[in-house]
């Protein structure tokens, strides 16, 4: 009996975020995030998204995309400048010469 | 002020800041922050003499002092054990990778893998080496050594692997989840997982062996994360900067970072009357039957996620800091106790037993081994900037004459041959002016470890773990590859 009344709890505390993203939704802005990696994603985005990260993007009133970039799609959007907003990389040095990062 | 301009992520840019030339700009945030594994969080070492728990505690867990002990184990398993059980041929040693990332470990070289190219630092002084043409201190040199040395050992009975030189990673895979491998660069679970599912008690899986002669990869304090092997950016055509910076700054949040490790505030976990984090006993229920590998889809950190759950790169701090409360981010887990209380493994619980201690990794403090808590070469790496076009140039040459002579190297039938390969290549690298592009790293190196080294101990000293001085590290006559002290 306990354990139903605490799963009805966290049910309608999960409620109010769970509705007012589904309202937001459509009008959010999509940040992406490209990780160059080849390590297997972690439920971040997409139907079966983790709770933390819809928690994230309610916090920000964002949908984020996470992909995995492949070294040649990484090489053609540095030479582009086409690359998604954030990126994880292991390039550093030459990236802050080539003005592909933002200076913060 | 934003939470990445405060405590351990503060850091960072007072590095950076301290390194520039007070013109350039701050363009990166590092990757988790923090200690990369502190000494009860992992139920064994990751790395060393690597080896089949369950052949290894038939032959009565004979001590492994280096790596000729260790050769002699592996074949001392090879002799009862030709075949696994299900009849696959078994084989001395396994690996994908053969620049010697396993080699480092050990306390003949104790070096720093992450420096970039072959450039590696010493764990202990943070001094930088040519891996190229140094090859007493490289672990390029010591893996062509090592896998060489199993070769003649294993080339009459078949218990060398030739093909690990064309095998693809599937192939390799295979090979060691039918437990084929008698010993391996790393811990892999993926054999006990097999045989754990057919067998509760099963002892079959890879362990590494507790030993004075391996370095634990704990207690290392990356203080610009997991850097430089990976860092984070906004593009600068991004059209949403202010939203990425904000992203980041949650990254920052010791509160949003609490509630990933924990759950959200008030469902999982709550303050209690006196102001200390508690997990609810629903939180409690719910993070136990998780961590003990549940499989019901609603379990509650199934559905939220946990620290583990994200990626490698996320987020910019570690679970392991403290929040401002004054308590570990993951206020529960990362303790003995509860390392002690959840620990399943039959491995881990056996490697308890015999050597007499409460967690896997005391055994190996027990034996005499040291951990990585003096290294700082992910730190110094990450702040220094890329050669310039003609040094990378020069550099991956000289990468294709290694690649060149590596067969040659592993399969020479003799010690002298092996060194003839050795010397020829060293003088080609020689001739190419590859010390010369080292020097100019070197100097770089020495710059920022003037700045990095005196940070990261002092963020030790105030965790309190005291930095080894040279009468704990030179506790031993390091050997060169060739079997001579130094």
């Amino acid at each position: 009996m306990k354990r139903i009344l605490v799963s009805v709890l966290v049910a309608l505390l999960l409620l109010p975020a769970a509705c007012s993203a589904c309202l937001a939704e459509e009008d959010r802005p999509v940040l992406t995030i490209g990780d160059v990696s080849d390590r297997s994603s972690k439920r971040v985005d997409g139907e079966n998204q983790l709770g933390l990260w819809r928690y994230l993007e309610d916090q920000l009133g964002v949908e984020i995309q996470y992909v995995y970039l492949s070294s040649d799609d990484y090489a053609a959007g540095l030479s582009s400048g086409n690359l998604p907003d954030i990126v994880a990389t292991r390039i550093c040095a030459k990236l802050s010469q080539g003005g592909c990062a933002a200076d913060l | 002020m934003p939470n990445f301009l405060k405590g351990a992520a503060r850091l960072t840019y007072d590095v950076f800041k301290q390194l520039g030339n007070g013109e350039e700009g701050f363009y990166f945030f590092p990757a988790r922050i923090g200690y990369n594994n502190v000494g009860f969080s992992i139920e064994t070492a990751y790395r060393g003499y690597v080896l089949r728990w369950d052949y290894y505690s038939e032959l009565g867990y004979p001590p492994i002092h280096d790596e000729d002990d260790y050769v002699d184990v592996l074949m001392r398993m090879h002799a009862n054990h030709p075949f696994t059980e299900e009849g696959y041929p078994t084989y001395l040693y396994g690996t994908f990778d053969m620049d010697g990332f396993e080699t480092a470990f050990r306390t003949e070289l104790n070096l720093d893998y992450w420096a970039a190219y072959k450039y590696q630092n010493d764990i202990f002084t943070n001094e930088v080496y040519d891996g190229y043409t140094d090859p007493a201190h490289s672990m390029w040199w010591t893996s062509m050594a090592w896998l060489n040395k199993l070769y003649n050992a294993g080339k009459t009975d078949g218990s060398f692997d030739m093909e690990i030189f064309t095998q693809t990673k599937e192939q390799y895979n295979q090979k060691r989840i039918r437990g084929q491998y008698l010993g391996l660069p790393a811990v892999n679970e993926s054999l006990y997982k097999a045989k754990h599912m057919t067998d509760p008690d099963t002892l079959s899986g890879y362990c590494a062996v507790p030993s004075e002669s391996i370095n634990l990869y704990t207690n290392v304090y990356q203080l610009l994360g997991n850097g430089s092997a990976y860092m984070w950016f906004i593009s600068a055509n991004s059209p949403h900067k202010e939203t990425a910076l904000r992203l980041f700054n949650y990254m920052c949040d010791p509160d949003f970072l609490r509630e990933i490790c924990m759950g959200r505030r008030g469902v999982t976990w709550d303050y209690d009357a006196d102001g200390l984090p508690q997990m609810t006993e629903y939180g409690r229920e719910q993070l136990d039957a998780f961590k003990t590998g549940t499989t019901d889809p609603d379990n509650y950190f199934a559905q939220w996620g946990s620290f583990n759950d994200l990626p490698n790169n996320w987020p910019i701090l570690r679970e392991n800091l403290t929040h401002p409360d004054g308590y570990s981010l993951d206020f529960i887990t990362l303790s003995r106790e509860y390392g002690v209380a959840t620990m399943t493994n039959n491995l881990a619980r056996d490697i308890c037993e015999h050597y007499g201690v409460e967690l896997p990794l005391d055994a190996f403090y027990k034996t005499g081994g040291l951990d990585f808590r003096n290294d700082c070469g992910e730190a110094i790496s990450s702040t220094i900037s890329s050669m310039d076009r003609d040094q990378l140039h020069l550099l991956a040459e000289a990468e294709a004459i290694l690649e060149d002579v590596q067969v040659d190297l592993i399969l020479a039938e003799t010690e002298d041959a092996f060194d003839t390969v050795r010397e020829e290549t060293i003088r080609r690298l020689i001739e190419l002016g590859e010390p010369e592009v080292f020097e100019a790293y070197r100097q770089k190196w020495e710059a920022a470890a003037a700045i990095v080294v005196p940070m990261v101990f002092k963020v030790q000293r105030e965790n309190g773990i005291e930095p080894y001085t040279p009468e704990q590290y030179e506790r031993q006559p390091c050997v060169h590859m060739e079997g001579k002290p130094q």
